[in-house]
Parts: C-alpha cells; sequence; structure tokens
C-alpha cells in the first residue's frame, strides 16, 4: 500500500483484484441449489417422469443399436428361443427420488452400459418400455411400487438369470427385481 | 452481461418458475456470487450453504425486483446480508488458515496467500469495505446501496480498512 495516503499501488490493486478469479463453482452445488429451491417450493415441480421407464426404453434402444452391431460380430449368439428365460420385472423404489436432466443421462447411460455388457458377453437380453398404465386381473397385489420395465434374458438356469438380475445397477437405486421364468408353451 | 438479458431471463422465470429458466438466471451469476461469497467467508462448504441461500432469498423476492440496480449488485446485496447474518450467527467458527480460499496464481508481488491471511485477520466491516471496492470493484455508490451506509462513510470505512490491511502485510507497515 502505499504508505502516503490510502490509494492503492497498482500492485496492491492488482493482488487485491487476483482474488476475484476463483475456481467455478462445484457442479454438485447447482443440483444442491435447485434441490433446495425444490423443498422450500420456489420452482415448480419437475415433469414427473419414471426413472426405470425411461431407462428401459434406453437399454432397449441400446440393445438395438448393439444388436445390429453385434449381429455381424457374433451370428452364433444364442437365439432367445434355446434355453430358458426369465423376465426381470423392475420395480420403482418406493420413493424415487427427482432426477436432474443431468443424473437422468446419467442413470439412462448406467443401465444402456450394464445391458449392453451383458448382451456383449453373449447374453440374449432384450428390454422393453412399459406405458404406465396398467390393468390388473385378480386380488394379488404386487405393493405399491410401480412397475418401470422390464428385461427377457437368456440364462442356463435360475442361478445364473439370478446372477444377471443381482447385477442390475436398479437394485443400488432402491429398486426392486421380481425374476420369473417364461413358461415354454 | 446486459441487463436486457437479465430482465428476459428474470420474466421467463416469473413465468414458468422451472428449473430451466431458474439455471439459466444461476449459471449467468453464480461464478460471481460463488467467488464473492469465498472471498468474503474463507470455507469452500460454508461458501456454498451461503449461495444456496442467496439463490432462496434471491428467488423469494425475484418478483418485487424493482430493477432500481443491476440484477448482479441486487443478488450480491443479498449474498452480503446473508454472510452479515451468519456472520452474527453464534455457530459461525472464525476464520482461519486452514479455511482461507484456494490461491490464485501468484502474479504479483504480494502474495495472494499474505493478503488472504490479511484479509482474513481484519475486523469484518473492514473486510467487507475491501472486498466489496478492491475485490469486486463495486463504487462507494452501489456500496451504500448495498450495504445502506452513505458514500462518505463507505469512503472513510475504506481508507481505515486499507491501513489495518497495510499493517497486516508482510514487511509493510501503517
Amino acid at each position: 500500500m502505499n504508505e502516503n495516503d490510502d490509494e492503492l499501488t497498482p500492485e496492491e490493486a492488482g493482488a487485491l483484484r487476483s482474488l476475484a478469479e476463483g475456481e467455478a463453482p462445484p457442479l454438485a452445488l447447482e443440483r444442491a441449489t435447485v434441490a433446495r429451491l425444490r423443498e422450500r417450493g420456489l420452482l415448480a415441480p419437475p415433469r414427473r417422469v419414471r426413472a426405470a421407464w425411461l431407462l428401459a426404453a434406453a437399454a432397449g434402444v441400446a440393445l438395438f443399436c448393439a444388436g445390429l452391431f453385434l449381429g455381424h460380430r457374433r451370428p452364433e449368439a444364442p437365439s432367445s428361443a434355446e434355453g430358458p428365460r426369465f423376465v426381470l420385472f423392475l420395480y420403482d423404489a418406493p420413493s424415487e427420488p427427482e432426477l436432474s436432466d443431468a443424473q437422468m443421462q446419467e442413470r439412462v447411460s448406467e443401465y444402456r452400459n450394464w445391458a449392453i455388457g451383458l448382451r456383449k458377453a453373449g447374453a440374449d437380453i432384450r428390454g422393453e418400455k412399459l406405458k404406465p398404465e396398467g390393468r390388473r386381473l385378480g386380488s394379488a397385489s404386487p405393493g405399491d411400487a410401480p412397475l418401470g420395465g422390464y428385461f427377457i434374458v437368456s440364462a442356463k438356469d435360475w442361478g445364473a438369470a439370478m446372477e444377471i438380475a443381482r447385477s442390475c445397477p436398479h437394485l443400488k437405486h432402491g429398486g426392486t427385481i421380481e425374476v420369473r421364468e417364461i413358461e415354454k408353451t | 452481461m446486459s441487463e436486457g438479458e437479465d430482465r428476459s431471463l428474470v420474466a421467463a422465470f416469473l413465468a414458468r418458475r422451472d428449473e430451466a429458466a431458474f439455471l439459466a438466471l444461476y449459471r449467468r451469476h453464480t461464478p460471481f456470487l460463488h467467488r464473492f461469497l469465498r472471498t468474503l467467508s474463507g470455507g469452500a462448504s460454508e461458501t456454498e450453504e451461503l449461495v444456496q441461500e442467496t439463490w432462496v432469498r434471491g428467488v423469494e423476492r425475484l418478483d418485487g425486483f424493482a430493477w432500481r440496480s443491476s440484477l448482479k449488485t441486487w443478488l450480491a446485496g443479498i449474498a452480503l446480508n446473508t454472510w452479515r447474518e451468519r456472520r452474527r450467527a453464534p455457530a459461525a467458527a472464525p476464520l482461519d488458515d486452514d479455511r482461507l480460499p484456494a490461491a490464485s496464481p501468484v502474479r504479483h508481488e504480494i502474495a495472494s496467500v499474505d493478503l488472504q491471511r490479511a484479509l482474513s485477520g481484519l475486523s469484518p466491516g473492514y473486510r467487507e469495505a475491501i472486498l466489496l471496492h478492491d475485490v469486486a470493484g463495486y463504487t462507494h455508490e452501489e456500496i451504500a446501496a448495498l450495504t445502506g451506509v452513505d458514500a462518505g462513510t463507505s469512503k472513510s470505512q475504506l481508507s481505515r480498512a486499507r491501513r489495518a490491511l497495510r499493517a497486516r502485510l508482510p514487511g509493510r507497515s501503517a
């Protein structure tokens, strides 16, 4: 500082201004701020999209693409009609958290990569999205969790089918998977 | 950063109050607010809490914002008051060297770390005066609008703050 008065020297002014050149705000802060605004009711509710719904759709698209690719490379891939086939019903977490667009994209990639990995390993796995509306017959209730999507996978036996189900990222996101064997007719 | 763009973004947000409209405003002004509060508060986690609280308060009051100042200055005023309230709260931790913000690359003879350490040792009022004027670049008139003191008081406060800062810098005296 200038010892004779209170004005800043150029060196001092530059040093002080340099303090304003900090690092960029972390990305997580953006998500945290949006979440806080939502908690306070200051943002409109997000478009409510069933996460698993999108995930199943994404996986289906990815499998289609992977099938095109692998179809040229692996003509010997097992046919779905050969061995036992199982359905993995994916139920959403009871309190499915609201996902931002970025989180949704991240989740979609995670499921897509899981399905593609299985396909590349030789598994015959297909997924479909389900419309949210459903009709139920009989009195049995699967509970409050909505059914978000399903995969059909070939596996040599129940043990292999359960191993595939356990590897699905749906579980770590709080979802539930019901495995059912498709009865051959 | 034009006021016209800010006005359009605010109007879009107030019409829909959706996440996308908010993020347009957030991404435009948060880099400044984050640096401003980081320099004021020192700690990374406290800074993030302050940024969040600033936006909560800003969004709560946005429909009453009369554009007598720029949106950036208005948000800075909210940030400043949020920090002041936090500072007065009993749980507020004192600044210490471990909580100093990451130093910018040293490009000046006065090392950033020395400057930050000296700033952190000032009284909150002196630190605020220097940060608003010499770091954030506000004029005394803008500071008067932000803080509620008159411009003359802001000038004299800055003079005293600079002398106090100089006394705390290594190898310098008031």
